[in-house]
Formats: structure tokens, C-alpha cells, sequence
């Protein structure tokens, strides 16, 4: 789904940091340096956004009906 | 605390980094980078994981595609002409198909006619995604041209992604604009919106005799011994003719719709030996000479010499053959005409044939003299139990051809009918297309509706009992509770309904036969335990015959093999023999022809040479090839030819194949497995270390992975219309992951969440089995999930049965009272009678509200469940008829927010399961030096009798992944003495700045101060499991009671009670609480007052004085405490006149008791003092 | 239409529906056949309404 805002065990805010991340990532920098760079120490917090799914990319492809009236809309 | 200066850069090397590197490079640079190794990045899965999921359900798509291109119309040419005579003496009839074909589903009743229908349709609108039956029937008056009509039998329901699917082919990209799953694999039908798949099945396997020891053998009458050899046959015996074809020709012209018939040999006790098949059920018996005679034309003494084949020394075969040859000497039947008129003769009323036909029917071949000579020779126990699967297609092909045929049966018999009373008018009848079309109307058109009922409840009615050992139980639903759940019903394979009911464990053993084929993991624990298996991820099921063996060999009875040769076999039929040594040398030069390139012989054809052993113990010897369809296959190294070789399960036990390659040298391997977890079946792959767990622990897990609340699918809303299904919010891709985790890409659907687990014993919360969540780590989404439900309602079920027929605009959906006036009815619904989106439900808010035009009357569906729902959609849908009626259909998905609460059950991938005892806080939490806190408490004593070390190792890889930003690789058999698992995560840690063993020091939660001893502590994988106290909470004070024993029923749904049964009784009796357990049997149960008579000790006598009216509707206290009634005794003059009655207490049973012992005429006296 | 049949209130009575298909919003009145104005496709969902909808927080 969509990223949590924060880290499950210890409350710190990773929510704000998924799309830095991605882009880390997108500039060949590896996840262990990305996630270092986004100042993430402690394993819980690492792993909240290394091993995030963001599913909603994909259920997102059957919003399209909502969407449309949308788009008119604008 | 490990600051991030310690910590080294990265440059660890690990499989899993090494694997996601090489993967960048090779492909372009998508627009989103790859975030994890088992997921697909983008908005949509890529082809070629699109491809893997779809290669899981091959078995069932391939299957039904064979039934569509040739099985249908070869189970229609199989099919018998049916013949009758229109009149006494009047001229001849036939009828028969000419060719049966499938169109495509459409909506071509619709005024959108042409238009195509898809799965996702049906599935919303509760239909059934069939597509027609186009049948050609040809019929012939004796004396006449043949004519031919042409009908449509009704619709009949069409896989999903098979050739006559419209998605069929579709990637990725166009099922998403169909609004159907991105990796929709298919390979289910969907009958009434449910979609159901056809179960794999095992049966004995065809064209290859087995011997059997069965003791119920010696019940079919006294001389028969217990032993028989049983051989599955390809082809139908419908007719008799054909009956002989099974057993000769036909076999090597091979008809192909995959129905079998079982023939078996019976060994009298008295040396001879019966023939058995049956024909529409009934069993015949017949003496086996006569078959062989009537197959071909032979002497006596050709015969016994064949048989014999110079073994003179075998005196025992030599007697037999005496006996069998007395057996027939004694009928009277000495040439073939005289035994194929026998057989004829008898068989005339069976084949259902007029008489034109004379009984001389076809084959002659040797192999079936073979077969029961080697049959004969070998009649000692020879117990192999050969695997062989009957696919769905062709179950399909067979249910539908008997329909077919039926569909003819009834015709015949409807114009026999007609003939008889007026054979002048039948005879004009019979030559007019018009009565032939209205009878193949009247009785086929349900055609297609039969096999729809037959997929809906797997139950299939036949007359012939289409040679299978059950009538049921051949379909189930594809339940999407998650992705392992939905994939393992189509990788399962049942071994039969009737073995379940089987005392004996041995059908359950795992056999070397099934090694890599069947998994020997992913079964489940108890009563269906080693029944229900699944398929290991590499194995395939053959589905088209690789070749036809029509010119092979001789056949023709010119070969006669001397006793100590082997016979070699194709597909049932001899075609030679030969010494062990030369066979030796054939089966390896025929392995070498199937792995060249291009393979000069069928690369996927079994070459199974089964030694010669100790006499009268082991399978029969000889050279066994098969070509056929519906055997599993699975792929091995041949270490010979450095090639991939296909093998199956009857030749793999001969063969000897090393596990690892370098096992293999020295050892005389010739082959050797590609990988040592293609053993195991795709789920069970799936667990982390599993090689370091005790073995039922991943059994257990193989159960509880599908039993995950996951991801179920992408386009849950709206397109989703399963009854139930379950769905986690924030799922992770595991840390730890095996190599097939990333083949198949399974985080698409991701299932579980990565826990900081802490294995301690603190706050006493975690005993037993229970775990401990951190409050906070809950409250920021920890296990968030909900329960999705959807629930259908069709108008048309809320009138009376009678008139849904004719309900067309009867009943609408509305809000308004009839009269129009007063505005809404229901402040919480629309003005269609149904609820918003988005609205939050409790327990006895209306859904839906409609109105029955007729009487004015509306009526409400409410909310049942105690729990409150969201409504997430609300779908409107259309009649399927062309009429313009209003919206009588409806569905709505209601979203159940079903976040953790105390009792709910929690699992990691090892088969440790727990339940959650108590949320607490993260203050009171023991915490790290880094001032972490754990998610999940674990308690210390879940390890040592369990013995899953798995589970700890993938605490430490999970944490020393996390640390070095990667995902770490937890194939089994990866790891061993020399490269021990233990110091590869251990030096990870340590460079991280961790202990080597993955403890840490943790400060207690409660007095701040340090522990004693460090805590092991890292990242598990945990899976909430669907079980939830939610939906199985059960309390009651009063409530329904049972009518017949007044005592409280039971079951959660209809308020009833938890059995308070003979143990709990037992402790309570122990305990000496009687007044407890009194209260609890009776005063909470079914207290009763009885009226004793105490002259003659009768309850069942004494009644009211008065009519019982007065004292209708008042309790019994109440009656009895009115002073003017009076009870007397009926039973006698004594007891009216004198009798005192007595109120005593008792439990009400004991009065039906009373009442039931007095049915059977006893009568129960009780001393009343 | 008869206007009995919409509820009270200013509102027409009808209902906002999307096609399943073509995603045009169609506006269904009780007695409307369910059935697309633009595509004839047979299966409607509810429209997620556009008023401000006030939700007990817990």
C-alpha cells in the first residue's frame, strides 16, 4: 500500500521519505546507501522503507473510472 | 550503540545483491527503480512474471484447450450411432452427432448482441461464463438420404484463459483495461459468479496392468481366489464391440478423448481365471479363454505353447493352462466364431443395438494374450502403486460425452415411443427435421446446463460410471483468502474420494515414485494428511500425446518371445522382447534419442525398465515405454549427455539420480536433480531455512500460509466479488526470501510485515504460546487489516418461489413508502434504496430497502452482523434479459475493519504460530541501547521442543539485511558444514557493529536497569493469520433452545451456546462443585418440572384437570402455583382415586427419554419418597 | 419519470451511477432499467458522493 508515516517500532516519520528514497535509488546509489543517506540507523526504520510494497501503484490501475469524471472536472 | 560511523560501507557480498545488480544491468532503466527483488516495480507486473504465475495452472489450461481442439469432437466420433426401428417391422433409424463445437461467450442474448462477454462480467453479474454448444446431428431412414440438422444445446461454461476465452493470450497491460486481475492465470470456470476449479485427481495409470491382492475379490462367489490384475484402459467400452477394441485394436489406432475402462482378470482358486469389465455399470464376468479366442483365431496348442514359451519347467503355468484351456473345451467353444457368437449372444440386450447387427465384433490382437500371460505368470502380490492423473479436460471430455450421447438416448426413445402408438405418423415424423429438431430442443438444450451443475457441485451423475471411484467432490472454489491459497488449488492433486474413508495409512505413504513430483511438505495434517497432495513446482502434466504409436512394432501375434525375454511395451501394447542386458542398452540408447537436439523420439516419453527380480517379488520386469497423456513430468540433469531430460514416475524408482552434483561422481548416477528444492511444491519453497526446521513445522506453515491475511488480489475494488475475503494494509516484502520467492515474484502479493521480535520472557503475557505487540507499533498500523465481504441480493429471492418466474418488475429497489408521501424511509439510504458509499453500517442498519409492487409492501435487508461495516461499492446490475425492467439486482462490498485486538492469531513463515495476549504499551517495552523497542514479544520456550532453528536464523538475516540495505537469499540446501549459515549472518552483524549472534543487550521497560543476559533480538517475517476472536466469540446468557430437548442450541451463528461436555463435567466432578455443575446441567439448561404419580411412579400419566387452554402461555411455575389446578393420574382407578402427584425437577431429556422408551413400549417408573 | 418517485426533498430522486465500462456517470431514477446511456454496459456503480460528509473520529 501506500508507505506508513512512521516506523512501526520506533515512531520516527519515514512517510516523507519514500519518494527521496526512490530517487536515490533512481541515481544507481545502492538501497544500503540510500537508506543511510535518508538517515535511517536504527534496523527498524531501515526495513520500513526497504521492504515496502507500494501496492498502490497497482490498484490504482482500477481506479479509472472515478478518475475520468475527474479529469472532466478540471 | 552502533553509530553509523562504525558501520562499514557496503561492500558485503551476498547472492541476493549480487542477483538485483546483474538484474539492473541487463534491463533498461525503468521510470521507477526496483525497490526489491520480489516484486514487480512499475503499475504493472511484467510479462514474463505474468508468464511464470500462468505456467502454475498449465495442467488445467492445456487440459481444456486439448478438450476444445480434439477431445470433444473425438469423444463425439467415439460416441455409437443409435439405432431404432419406427414400427414393428418398419424401416431402420439412426441417429448420431457429426460434429460438436464450442463458440465464444457473448452476451449474444443481450440487445448488445455480438457483444463479448468476460470473466469479469460474470463474476459481478453472477453469471455463468459459457459459451454455446453447437451440435450436428445426422439422421437416416433405412432406404434413405441421411439428413442433417443443426441445434444449439445450451451453454456450456468455458475456462478462464483457455482458447475460447476472450482473454486468452492477454498480457498484463490488456486485462488491466478488461478490469481484470493484471496476472490473471485462469484456469477456473465461473459458474453463478463463483469461480471453481476441477481437482487433479489420481488414478491407477492407464495402459499398464498391475497385479492386486484384495481380499474382496473372494466374495464375487466361491471359487475365486483374492488375487486380480486390473488394467485402466484407454478407451470407452460403451458399446461391446468396443469392449474388445480396449483390449486390441483401438488401442493402437488410439482414439483420444481419454476415457478409460478397467479391465480386471480374476484367478479362480480352481486354476482358471474370469475376465471382468462392466458396461454401464454392470459387471461382467467371462471366462478368459473365450476373450482370447474371440480375439483371434488360435489352437489350443499355439495358444499353450505361446503361454508357455518354452518355460516347460514351470509346471504350475503349465497346469493352469490345462484348466484354462478345459474351461473353454467345456462350453463348447472351440474356434473365433463360435466365442465371438457366445459373447454376442449374451451380450445383445446390453448393447442396446437392434438386430442387424451381427455379434462378430472386432479385435484380435496379442497384447491381450500378453497381458494375461504376463499377468499369469506374475499373479504373486506385486503392490505398485503407479501414479497417474486424470486431468479436468478430460474429465470434462468424458461428463460431456456421455450428455451428448444421452441427449441421443432420449430422442430415440421419445420417437420408440411415438412409433408405437402410430407408426404411420411416427414414420412421417420420423422423416421430417422438424420433429427431430423439436426433440433435440426438448432434451438437449439442458445439455450445457448440466455441466454447469456438475462444475457448481462437482457431482456428477452417469450411467456408466465413466470408470472412476467416486460420483463427487470433483470440483471446489478457488478461494482467494491470498495468493498461496488461490495458486496451491490448482498445484493440488486429491488421490480419491474413496480412500479417504480407507482405514489402512498406506495410500498416505510418500513413494519414491513421487519424489520431485508430488511434494512431500505441502500436505495437510490430519484426517486429509498425505491424501491431498501438490505438485512440486517443476513438475508438469502431459497433456496432448506426445506421438501416436500407430505403426510401431508387430502386434500380430508373429512374435513369440521365449519365456526368460522381458517384453517390451508401448503404451500397453508388446511390441517386442529382449534380455535384461539388451533392454539395458535400448533404455539408454532411447534416453539418448530424447535428450538430442532436436530429440529424435518424444523428449517427454517415459522409458521405465524394470529389472528382473527375485521371483514372485517386485513389479513386473520388461521395458515399459509410454507416450501418453495425463502422466506427470518433471525435468532432471542427465549427467551423461549434460541435458535436461524429462522423466516420470514409474521409470524414476529404476533410475538413479543424485541429489547434488557432486554426489553424483563415483556413485553410478546417471542423473541428477537441477535443483534439491525441486522437491518441494511452490508454497512450501517459500519458507526461509526451511532445511534448518523440524519437518512439521513447515508443514504447518505450508498450512498457514494460506491461510495469511494478504493481498488477495489488485482489483479488489471494485471488481471483486468474492464472499469473503482478507486483506492486510501495510504488507512487506520479506527480508529473507528464497530463490522461488523471487521467481514468481510473489510480493505482488505481499502477506506479512517484518517484526522486530524480541525472543524474552517478560510480563508473564507471553506464555504459552502467546506473544506480546507493542501498543504503538499497533497503533501506527502494525497488522492493520480488514475483512472484505460482499454480499449479492437479487430481488427475484425475495418473493415467494412461485412467482420469480414472473416477477419481471415486481419488486423494486426504492426508499420511499408506496404512497410516495412522507419522504425517505430510511434516513441512512439513498433515494434508490441503497446505502452510500462510504457509509459506516451497524448492526440492524438497513442495506437495502424494496418494494413489491403488487402488495405495496416494502421489505428491508438489514445489517445481521454485530460488527460495523463500511460500504465500499455498490453496484447496480442489469437483468440479463432483453426486457428494460428496473434495477433488480444488487451487490455491495462491505469493508470490515478488523485492526488487532487481544486473541487474534499471528504466525512467522515457520510454523510458529501464537495468538496476541495483550497490546502493550511501548513505555513499559524492554528497549535496546539504540532505544528500540520490540514490535513482538516471543517467549524463549516456543524454541527448544519445536526445534525451528529457521526462525532464528531468519532473525539474524533479517536484521543484518536491514542493516546493509539488502535482501537477504534463504534457499534451502544453500548452506553446510563448511559454509556454516551461522558465521555467514554472524560476520554480517559483526561488520554492522552487532553482536555476532544477533543478541543485543536490552534495558528493562519497567526498572530501566540492563538484563541479566543479552536478548535475541532481529527481524521475522510474521503473517496475521485469518483467525480472529471476532468471528468466533461466542457468549450467551438465554436464548434459542432446541425443541425436541429443550436444551440451548449450539453454534455461533444462531446465538447458541459452547458445549459444556462429559470433560468439563468430569472436572467439575472432581472438584466436588456440585452446585455448580447442577446449575450448569440443569438450572441453565433445560430445567423441566415433571408430575409424578407417586402410586404408580409414572410421569407420563398424570395431566391437567382442567383443558389445557387455561394454562396456554403461562410458565410452568405459574400453572402449578395456581391453586385450582389439579393434576390426576390417567393410569389407573387407583391412581384417579387415591393417587397423590408429586412436582420433582429433572432435566427435560429425561422426559423425551421417558417418551421414547415408551414408543418402544418400557415404561419408566420413579419412586417418588 | 413520475416525480413520486424521487425521494423529498429538492433532489430529483435520481442517483448517480458510473458504467462499469465507459465510466460515464449515468443518473438512474427508480424505474430505469440499469442499463449504460452511452454503452448499454449492464453493471453500475455507485458514485462516492462530492458532499461533505462528516465522520466520527475514533
Amino acid at each position: 500500500m501506500i508507505i506508513p508515516v512512521r516506523c512501526f517500532t520506533c515512531g520516527k516519520v519515514i512517510g516523507n521519505k519514500w519518494e527521496t528514497y526512490l530517487g536515490l535509488l533512481q541515481s544507481d546509489i545502492s538501497e544500503g546507501d540510500a537508506l543511510d543517506e535518508l538517515g535511517l540507523k536504527r534496523y527498524c526504520c531501515r526495513r520500513m522503507v526497504l521492504t515496502h510494497v507500494d501496492l498502490i501503484e497497482k490498484l490504482l490501475n482500477y481506479n479509472s473510472l472515478e478518475r475520468r469524471p475527474m479529469q472532466g472536472d478540471a | 550503540m552502533p553509530d553509523s560511523a562504525e558501520r562499514p560501507k557496503k561492500k558485503h557480498s551476498s547472492s541476493s545483491s549480487k542477483s538485483t545488480a546483474s538484474a539492473k544491468k541487463s534491463k533498461p532503466k525503468p521510470s521507477v527503480p526496483r525497490t526489491g527483488p520480489s516484486y514487480d516495480i512499475s503499475n504493472l507486473p511484467s510479462a514474463a512474471t505474468a508468464e511464470k504465475m500462468q505456467s502454475l495452472v498449465d495442467a488445467h489450461v492445456n487440459s481444456f484447450n486439448q478438450f476444445l481442439d480434439e477431445g470433444l469432437n473425438d469423444a463425439v466420433l467415439d460416441l455409437p450411432d443409435v439405432e431404432l426401428r419406427v414400427g414393428e417391422d418398419g424401416p431402420l433409424m439412426r441417429l448420431w452427432y457429426e460434429s460438436v463445437e464450442l463458440g465464444y461467450p457473448g452476451r449474444s442474448r443481450d440487445e448488445t448482441s455480438g457483444a463479448k462477454l468476460v470473466p469479469r462480467e460474470c463474476r459481478e453479474r453472477n453469471l455463468t461464463y459459457g459459451a454455446p454448444i453447437h451440435v450436428n446431428i445426422a439422421y437416416q431412414l433405412e432406404g434413405s438420404e441421411a439428413q442433417r440438422v443443426q441445434r444449439r444445446l445450451g451453454e456450456c461454461p468455458i475456462m478462464v484463459r483457455s482458447k475460447r476465452c476472450h482473454l486468452a493470450g492477454l498480457g498484463p497491460k490488456e486485462m488491466v483495461a478488461l478490469k481484470e486481475e493484471d496476472t490473471e492465470i485462469g484456469g477456473y470456470f465461473i459458474v453463478g459468479g463463483l469461480e471453481r476449479v476441477i481437482r487433479l485427481l489420481q488414478v491407477p495409470r492407464r495402459n499398464h496392468a498391475q497385479a492386486i491382492r484384495r481380499s474382496a475379490f473372494k466374495n464375487r462367489g466361491q471359487v475365486y481366489s483374492d488375487l486380480g490384475v486390473s488394467m485402466r484402459c484407454d478407451h470407452s467400452p460403451l458399446q461391446l464391440g468396443q469392449v474388445y477394441s480396449d483390449l486390441g485394436v483401438s488401442m493402437r489406432c488410439g482414439r483420444r478423448d481419454h476415457s478409460t475402462a478397467t479391465v480386471t482378470l480374476h484367478y479362480l482358486t480352481t486354476g482358471g481365471a474370469t475376465l471382468r469389465w462392466s458396461v454401464r455399470r454392470a459387471e461382467f464376468l467371462v471366462p478368459v479363454m473365450v476373450v482370447i479366442k474371440a480375439l483371434r483365431e488360435i489352437s489350443d496348442r499355439e495358444l499353450y505353447e505361446r503361454v508357455l514359451a518354452g518355460d516347460t519347467a514351470n509346471t504350475q503355468l503349465a497346469a493352469r493352462l490345462e484348466v484354462l484351456l478345459l474351461d473353454a473345451a467345456r462350453v463348447g467353444l472351440h474356434t473365433r466364431e463360435q466365442c465371438l457368437a457366445f459373447l454376442g449372444s449374451r451380450f445383445r440386450a446390453v448393447g442396446n443395438r437392434t438386430d442387424v447387427h451381427s455379434d462378430l465384433a472386432l479385435g484380435i490382437e496379442i497384447i491381450n494374450r500378453h497381458v494375461l500371460v504376463h499377468l499369469k505368470r506374475h499373479e504373486d502380490k506385486q503392490e505398485t502403486l503407479l501414479h497417474m492423473l486424470k486431468k479436468p479436460g478430460h474429465l470434462f471430455t468424458m461428463y460431456m460425452k456421455e450428455k451428448l450421447f444421452d441427449v441421443l438416448v432420449k430422442v430415440r426413445s421419445e420417437l420408440l415411443k411415438q412409433s408405437r402408438i402410430d407408426v404411420a405418423k411416427a414414420l412421417l415424423a420420423a422423416q421430417d427435421p422438424k420433429t427431430i429438431i423439436k426433440l433435440v430442443d426438448r432434451y438437449g438444450i439442458g445439455t450445457g446446463q448440466r455441466m454447469a451443475s456438475f462444475l457448481s457441485t462437482g457431482n456428477i451423475t452417469t450411467s456408466t460410471g465413466l470408470d472412476l471411484m467416486q460420483a463427487s467432490g470433483f470440483t471446489v472454489v478457488a478461494e482467494r483468502i491470498n495468493m498461496l491459497r488461490y495458486l496451491s488449488h490448482f498445484r493440488s492433486v486429491h488421490r480419491g474420494q474413496f480412500f479417504t474413508t480407507m482405514k489402512t495409512t498406506a495410500v498416505r505413504k510418500l513413494l519414491p515414485e513421487s519424489w520431485g513430483f508430488l511434494c512431500p511438505v505441502h500436505t495437510p495434517d490430519g484426517a486429509p494428511c498425505g491424501l491431498l497432495n501438490h505438485m512440486a513446482a517443476e513438475c508438469q502434466i502431459l497433456v496432448s500425446l506426445g506421438m501416436t504409436p500407430a505403426g510401431i512394432g508387430s502386434g500380430d501375434g508373429s512374435t513369440a518371445l521365449p519365456y526368460y525375454y522381458m517384453p517390451v511395451m508401448v503404451d500397453g501394447r508388446v511390441v517386442g522382447g529382449g534380455t535384461h542386458e539388451t533392454l539395458q542398452a535400448v533404455s539408454r540408447g532411447l534416453r539418448r534419442l530424447k535428450v538430442a537436439t532436436p530429440p529424435a523420439v518424444e523428449p517427454t516419453m517415459e522409458v521405465a525398465l524394470l529389472p528382473p527380480m527375485k521371483k514372485g517379488s517386485g513389479p513386473f520386469p520388461g521395458l515399459f515405454l509410454f507416450t501418453g497423456a495425463s502422466r506427470m513430468i518433471r525435468p532432471v540433469l542427465n549427467i551423461e549427455f549434460c541435458k535436461r531430460e524429462w522423466i516420470g514416475p514409474l521409470e524414476q524408482p529404476f533410475m538413479e539420480i543424485a541429489c547434488l552434483a557432486s554426489e553424483a561422481k563415483g556413485t553410478g548416477a546417471t542423473h541428477c536433480e537441477i535443483d534439491p528444492t525441486n522437491m518441494l511444491s511452490l508454497i512450501a519453497s517459500l519458507t526461509p531455512f526451511s532445511d534448518y526446521n523440524q519437518s512439521p513445522r513447515n508443514m504447518y506453515q505450508c498450512q498457514m500460509g494460506k491461510q495469511t491475511m494478504g493481498t488477495p488480489a489488485h482489483c479488489l475494488y471494485p471488481h471483486k466479488t468474492d464472499n469473503k475475503m482478507y486483506r492486510i494494509l501495510f504488507p512487506q516484502a520479506p527480508l529473507v526470501m528464497t530463490r522461488r520467492h523471487r521467481e514468481f515474484q510473489m510480493d505482488n502479493y505481499p502477506q506479512g510485515t517484518n517484526a522486530v521480535v524480541a525472543v524474552i520472557s517478560y510480563t508473564g503475557f507471553d506464555m504459552e504460546d502467546a506473544m506480546i505487540l507493542n501498543k504503538s507499533a499497533f497503533e501506527r498500523g502494525f497488522a492493520h487489516a480488514s475483512v472484505v465481504k460482499t454480499i449479492k441480493i437479487d430481488l427475484k429471492d425475495l418473493l415467494t418461489k412461485s412467482d420469480s418466474k414472473t416477477m419481471v418488475g415486481k419488486m423494486r429497489f426504492t426508499n420511499t413508502a408506496a404512497d410516495g408521501k412522507g419522504g425517505k424511509l430510511y434516513e441512512n439510504l439513498d433515494n434508490d434504496g441503497l446505502p452510500r458509499i462510504g457509509a459506516c453500517v451497524k448492526e440492524g442498519d438497513p442495506l437495502y430497502c424494496a418494494i413489491d409492487l403488487r402488495t405495496n409492501k416494502t421489505k428491508t435487508g438489514k445489517h445481521k452482523e454485530s460488527e460495523m461495516a463500511y460500504v465500499e461499492t455498490v453496484r447496480a446490475v442489469g437483468g440479463a434479459g432483453i426486457n428494460k425492467e428496473a434495477m433488480a439486482k444488487a451487490s455491495m462490498t462491505l469493508r470490515f475493519p478488523r485492526n488487532p485486538i487481544i486473541g487474534d492469531k499471528f504466525s512467522s513463515r515457520h510454523g510458529q504460530k501464537g495468538v496476541m495476549s495483550i497490546l502493550w504499551p511501548q513505555s513499559d517495552m524492554p528497549f535496546t541501547e539504540s532505544g528500540m523497542t520490540p514490535d513482538i514479544i516471543i517467549n524463549p520456550h516456543a524454541f527448544p521442543s519445536r526445534m525451528t532453528i529457521g526462525m532464528l536464523i531468519e532473525s539474524m538475516a533479517g536484521k543484518a539485511g536491514a542493516l546493509h540495505g539488502h535482501f537477504q537469499d534463504a534457499t534451502p540446501f544453500s548452506f553446510h558444514e563448511k559454509n556454516r549459515v551461522i558465521d555467514h549472518f554472524g560476520e554480517q552483524l559483526k561488520s554492522a557493529g552487532y553482536a555476532y549472534y544477533g543478541s543485543e543487550p536490552l534495558y528493562s521497560g519497567i526498572s530501566g536497569t540492563v538484563m541479566h543476559a543479552d536478548i535475541f533480538i532481529g527481524l521475522v517475517y510474521y503473517q496475521r493469520l485469518r483467525h480472529m476472536v471476532s468471528d468466533k466469540s461466542q457468549v450467551r446468557a438465554s436464548g434459542a433452545v432446541n425443541p425436541l430437548t429443550r436444551q440451548p442450541i449450539k453454534g455461533r451463528k444462531n446465538k447458541g451456546g459452547i458445549r459444556f461436555g462429559e470433560m468439563e463435567r468430569d472436572s467439575l466432578l472432581s472438584h466436588g462443585a456440585a452446585f455448580l455443575l447442577h446449575d450448569r446441567l440443569m438450572n441453565c439448561s433445560d430445567r423441566h418440572l415433571a408430575h409424578v404419580c407417586c402410586t404408580c411412579g409414572s410421569m407420563l400419566s398424570p395431566c391437567h384437570q382442567r383443558s389445557a387452554v387455561t394454562s396456554a402461555g403461562r410458565s410452568e411455575e405459574e400453572v402449578i402455583q395456581a391453586s385450582r389446578c389439579r393434576y390426576i393420574c390417567r393410569a389407573l382407578k387407583t391412581c384417579q382415586d387415591k393417587g397423590q402427584i408429586e412436582s420433582v425437577a429433572m432435566p427435560y431429556v429425561f422426559r423425551y427419554l421417558a417418551n421414547e422408551l415408551a414408543g418402544m413400549g418400557i415404561k419408566l417408573t420413579l419412586t417418588v419418597k | 419519470m413520475d416525480e413520486d418517485g424521487g425521494g423529498g426533498g429538492g433532489s430529483s430522486g435520481g442517483v448517480s451511477y458510473i458504467c462499469g465500462d465507459c465510466g460515464t456517470t449515468n443518473e438512474i431514477k427508480a424505474k430505469d432499467p440499469i442499463q449504460c446511456r452511452s454503452c448499454g454496459y449492464r453493471i453500475m456503480y455507485k458514485m462516492r458522493t462530492k458532499r461533505l460528509i462528516q465522520f466520527e473520529a475514533r
